[in-house]
């Protein structure tokens, strides 16, 4: 059996002094997608953070394709897409240059772009349909289309996995709808293992194969078709939560588009 | 007799042709890193160094230098660490550092120190080692920007995916800020503690009026701070006013005809 691409034992992490997550231990199998739902406020952006390296955990111990997630810095297997709007929409950057960017963090002092990073890029944007808005300034693209060109970058560095933070946050239904389906176009042609936080558990659970409900602590870990404990769902998200998964190939539901 | 037969307009001539080019890249990143607070603290802390040179007799270029590096590279570390924010820091060296320099001023009671010369310029003050120390800081920070151009850009741009993507954000951030301290106080004797603050703002903001590739807000913002710097000197000059006053007032009155042309040809 291969090894897990992202394994967490007994991880704590605390801000200052305050404990902000407790405990977590779960795994993340290869070409597997794997959403961390959970509210506002209840870690899942800390917890992402230090399977990057970018935070350090109190106690535990996190894995990333075997390694400590330090020492995958320079490697390119880790593609990361930030939660949305963060990007100052003035930056003078255009859609091939932000692209680009990515290919330049492992080269050499002096070393330029050569046919193959290009080469890379391209493909990176033809792989999200965003090669023809190459020369658009990326400030003045839609929500969803910024998504696709940061996508793009993430994938200009030829990931292993591919970690998102509330990928869907601005997007209207059809960008969120169209987005999910590249993510899973991507994980089904390129064996990406993709690890996604998110709020919504309801529209998440149709494109990922496990879930992990997070606040403080992890209450439920499993595939969103099993019956996840109205208890669990209580003690993440609060009293009076009921769980409607958005099935697109449900039979009755057809009829009525 | 021509002004250009002058030696200390010449030696403040080249100086302003050598600062457009520090400032008008620096600014890019300074600018759009959202850091422009920090320039204006940083040249104010200068004050405190160079009163630390006067008060134990070390060239004051030096122990400015020596200060503001310092406090750089500490504002750096202690933001990076999440232990205090930019404002804060600054906002508390910016009133310790003149503070400071003050007190050390009025201890030395027997010097005669040009107090407005190093607030606001003195273009007299601008000599030929002045003109080597800014060629030196050219030799070494364009080129230090040619290579490291994109992966500075990159963190500009989204800081924490450099960092993943291998990006050495620590290092490249004080780098920068080293550049930012040694800069500014390259340039006091030309503009001064209080207005060269300006020249860190201006030009990429100007620049980025007019362009939305990098390069050329980059490219826009050396053009732009040539042309208030050469053409305030000459002004100030020919209006007997101090050098950088008139710089500072040059550029930001052509900084705003920037914004009405901006806003008048996106209205059409």
């Amino acid at each position: 059996m291969s090894t897990p691409a992202i394994v967490l034992k007994n991880v704590w992490i605390r801000y200052n002094s305050n404990v902000i997550l407790e405990d977590i231990s779960f795994s993340v199998e290869k070409g597997e997608i794997l959403s961390i739902v959970g509210p506002n406020g209840s870690g899942k952006t800390s917890l992402i953070r230090a399977i990057m390296g970018l935070k350090e955990i109190w106690k535990g111990e996190i894995r990333v394709m075997g390694s400590p997630p330090v020492n995958l810095r320079k490697s390119g297997v880790i593609g990361y897409l930030p939660q949305g709007n963060m990007h100052d929409s003035g930056f003078p950057v255009n859609v091939y240059d932000t692209v680009a960017m990515a290919r330049f963090s492992g080269k050499r002092f002096l070393e330029r772009l050569d046919r193959d990073d290009r080469g890379n890029v391209r493909e990176s944007l033809e792989r999200v349909e965003m090669w023809d808005y190459r020369g658009h300034h990326f400030g003045s693209l839609s929500g969803g289309q910024k998504q696709r060109v940061l996508i793009a970058r993430a994938l200009a560095l030829r990931p292993e996995i591919l970690i998102l933070d509330e990928p869907s946050t601005g997007l209207d239904a059809v960008a969120q709808d169209s987005f999910y389906l590249l993510l899973r176009k991507l994980r089904d042609e390129q064996g990406l293992t993709i690890l996604m936080v998110s709020h919504d558990i309801g529209t998440v659970s149709n494109i990922v194969d496990r879930l992990a409900c997070i606040k403080q602590k992890i209450h439920f870990h499993g595939r969103p078709d099993e019956c996840i404990p109205s208890d669990a769902l209580a003690k993440v998200f609060g009293r009076d939560v009921y769980f409607v998964k958005h099935d697109k190939d449900c039979e009755t539901c057809r009829g009525n588009r | 007799m021509s002004i250009l037969e002058l030696a200390f307009f010449r030696n403040a001539l080249v100086m302003c042709v050598l600062l457009s080019l520090l400032f008008g890249v620096l600014s890019f990143f300074i600018v759009m890193r959202k850091m422009s607070f920090l320039g204006a603290g940083i040249a104010h802390t200068a004050f405190g160094g160079v009163a630390l040179g006067v008060f134990f007799g070390i060239d004051p270029f030096f122990t400015s230098l020596g200060f503001c590096v310092i406090v750089a590279v500490i504002t750096g570390r202690l933001v990076r660490a999440g232990t205090l924010s930019y404002d804060v820091i600054i906002g508390i060296f910016f009133s310790f550092s003149m503070a400071l320099g003050a007190m050390l001023i009025a201890l030395k009671k027997d010097y005669t120190f040009d107090l407005m010369g190093y607030l606001f310029g003195n273009i007299l003050g601008v000599t030929a080692r002045d003109n080597v120390i800014a060629i030196v800081a050219v030799l070494v920070f364009i080129p230090f920007i040619a290579v490291f151009l994109q992966r500075i850009l990159f963190m500009t741009f989204d800081r924490e995916v450099a960092e993943v993507s291998g990006v050495n954000t620590g290092m490249l951030d004080t780098m920068l800020l080293v550049f930012l301290a040694g800069i500014i106080v390259v340039s006091i004797r030309m503009v001064g503690i209080i207005l060269v603050s300006a020249l860190v703002v201006l030009p990429a903001s100007f620049g980025s009026l007019f362009s939305r590739n990098y390069r050329r807000v980059i490219l826009y913002g050396c053009i732009y701070t040539a042309v208030i710097m050469t053409g305030g000197l000459f002004l100030s000059y020919y209006l007997n006013t101090p050098a950088g006053a008139t710089m500072v007032t040059l550029g930001t009155a052509i900084y705003f005809t920037g914004v009405l042309i901006f806003r008048l040809t996106r209205s059409e």
